[in-house]
């Protein structure tokens, strides 16, 4: 079994059974009237939503010792599918209980008791508009700052909330060892998101960095190098990503995911280059040398195994190149002799984002640079169109079992490109991808 | 690992939570 295989796995059953830790928990106590069938799925998707929602906050907390084997952007990936899951527990619970007992919905009358009513109705409500908002986010018009704002305030209140719903229910929660042990389940999560909104920033104020050098890069992108203020450093492998804030305080709301293009073996000076995507990336041109910068990381998979591998085929699309330009630096810094192709894809040749340090680094590494361009200038003679089977065929010697392949890139240029090495039988654990559009 | 296999998992994480779950009412009911 391949060790991303095993690491999947054990990761996958950690998360299976910290989710059904509430529902065990409750299940110390079983009530000596119980409900009949439908009534009892519809307490225990309580308590599970309870457990699924405590995970959310636990895998989506940045937090290394979780996420870090894995591969962040994956993580997120799962985070948001088991968000629809929580949205159908939430939604079921509550319907399952009525349907197997009406009498439940006088729960939801003010007029019978308008605190427990209005916390009730608050709760399905914030759960609800927790998740609608975090799947919808671009098409609802949320700004992302402003979401991430909501999304922790709205965690917090839902894994509270729905911990002080289970024990005043108190049905399959009573008892004082059931509801000790449920608060102290709870509390992790609780501790958890305090951990990554509030003590992390607290601790990053104590390393500041400064923007020392800002410059525009082809492809409407921009570069900003960074040096650390003081006596630290960044240690990170090359490929992975950072969470950068500029400004004067770390707990600012723009905090946002940056790939270093930078070389490793440089950890006291780092660069990041941003295309401008309309958002936030759009005032990066007018970032001066000496802003304040707090950095958060390292984050992300995407390494190449040097010592393993036979070698890499690296795939960017756009701006995807920046993870890429990190590990082709590094590779040229340590010296590293393993065979690499890029292959490249852009629309125009004037979008092609570091296209002259790529020309040099094809002279000083084992590399192939090979530019595919969809909308290619008179006379072009390289590869056009956009990367499929037949491209990757073309250009690329056949598969020999050890090579890894690395794509980076949007959203259709990955689905195509894994697409192409799955049809041409290269297996899921050889292709590591780094989706950089998460949230 | 690909997206699409981790929406997969997301999705057996589910069904498993959703299975245990109901046979643990199965179990508790009876």
């Amino acid at each position: 079994m391949r060790p991303i295989t095993r690491r999947g796995l054990l990761w996958g059953s950690l998360y299976l059974l910290l989710s059904l830790l509430p529902l065990g928990i409750a299940l110390l106590s079983v009530p000596e009237e119980p409900r009949g069938l439908l009534g009892a799925i519809g307490v225990m998707f309580g308590l599970l939503a309870l457990g699924v929602f405590g995970m959310q906050v636990v895998i989506s907390g940045r937090h290394r010792w979780f996420a870090e084997s894995i591969g962040f952007d994956n993580i997120l990936q799962f985070h948001r599918q088991t968000g629809l899951l929580a949205l159908w527990l939430v939604v079921l619970h509550p319907l399952l209980i009525f349907v197997a007992d009406p009498s439940y919905l006088e729960f939801l009358d003010p007029r019978e008791d308008t605190l427990r009513a209005l916390a009730l109705i608050g709760l399905l409500g914030a759960s609800v508009v927790l998740i609608v908002s975090s799947l919808w986010r671009v098409q609802l018009g949320l700004s992302y700052e402003w979401w991430r704002l909501l999304h922790g305030g709205l965690a917090l209140f839902v894994v509270v909330g729905g911990l002080g719903h289970a024990l005043m229910a108190s049905h399959y929660t009573a008892g004082w060892l059931t509801a000790g042990l449920l608060i102290a389940a709870l509390l992790v999560p609780v501790y958890l998101l305090a951990d990554s909104r509030l003590l992390r920033p607290w601790r990053l104020r104590k390393q500041p960095w400064q923007v020392v050098d800002n410059q525009p890069a082809l492809g409407d992108a921009t570069t900003l190098t960074l040096e650390a203020v003081g006596e630290h450093r960044l240690d990170f492998n090359a490929g992975q990503f950072f969470w950068i804030t500029l400004g004067d305080s770390p707990f600012s709301l723009q905090q946002h995911p940056f790939s270093l293009v930078t070389s490793a073996c440089r950890p006291g000076r780092i660069a990041f280059t941003a295309k401008n995507l309309g958002d936030f990336t759009a005032t990066l041109p007018e970032i001066t040398p000496g802003t304040r910068a707090f950095i958060e990381g390292p984050y992300g998979a995407f390494i190449p195994d040097v010592r393993s591998a036979s070698g890499a085929v690296l795939m960017a699309g756009g701006i995807g190149v920046t993870p890429i330009m990190s590990i082709l630096r590094t590779f040229r810094d340590q010296g590293v002799s393993l065979p690499l192709w890029l292959i490249y894809a852009n629309p125009s040749w004037d979008e092609v984002t570091y296209r002259d340090e790529l020309a040099e680094l094809e002279a000083e590494l084992p590399l192939k640079v090979i530019h595919v361009l969809s909308d290619p200038p008179e006379g072009w003679q390289g590869e056009t169109g956009y990367i499929d089977k037949a491209l990757l065929e073309r250009c690329l010697p056949e598969d020999d079992d050890q090579r890894e392949y690395f794509i980076c890139g949007p959203e259709p240029m990955m689905n195509a490109a894994e697409g192409a090495l799955i049809e041409l039988g290269v297996p899921v654990t050889r292709i590591i991808s780094d989706r950089f559009a998460i949230v | 690992m690909l997206h699409q296999y981790v929406r997969y998992a997301g999705n057996l994480a589910g069904v498993i939570l959703f299975a245990v779950t109901i046979a643990a009412a199965v179990i508790v009911t009876r």
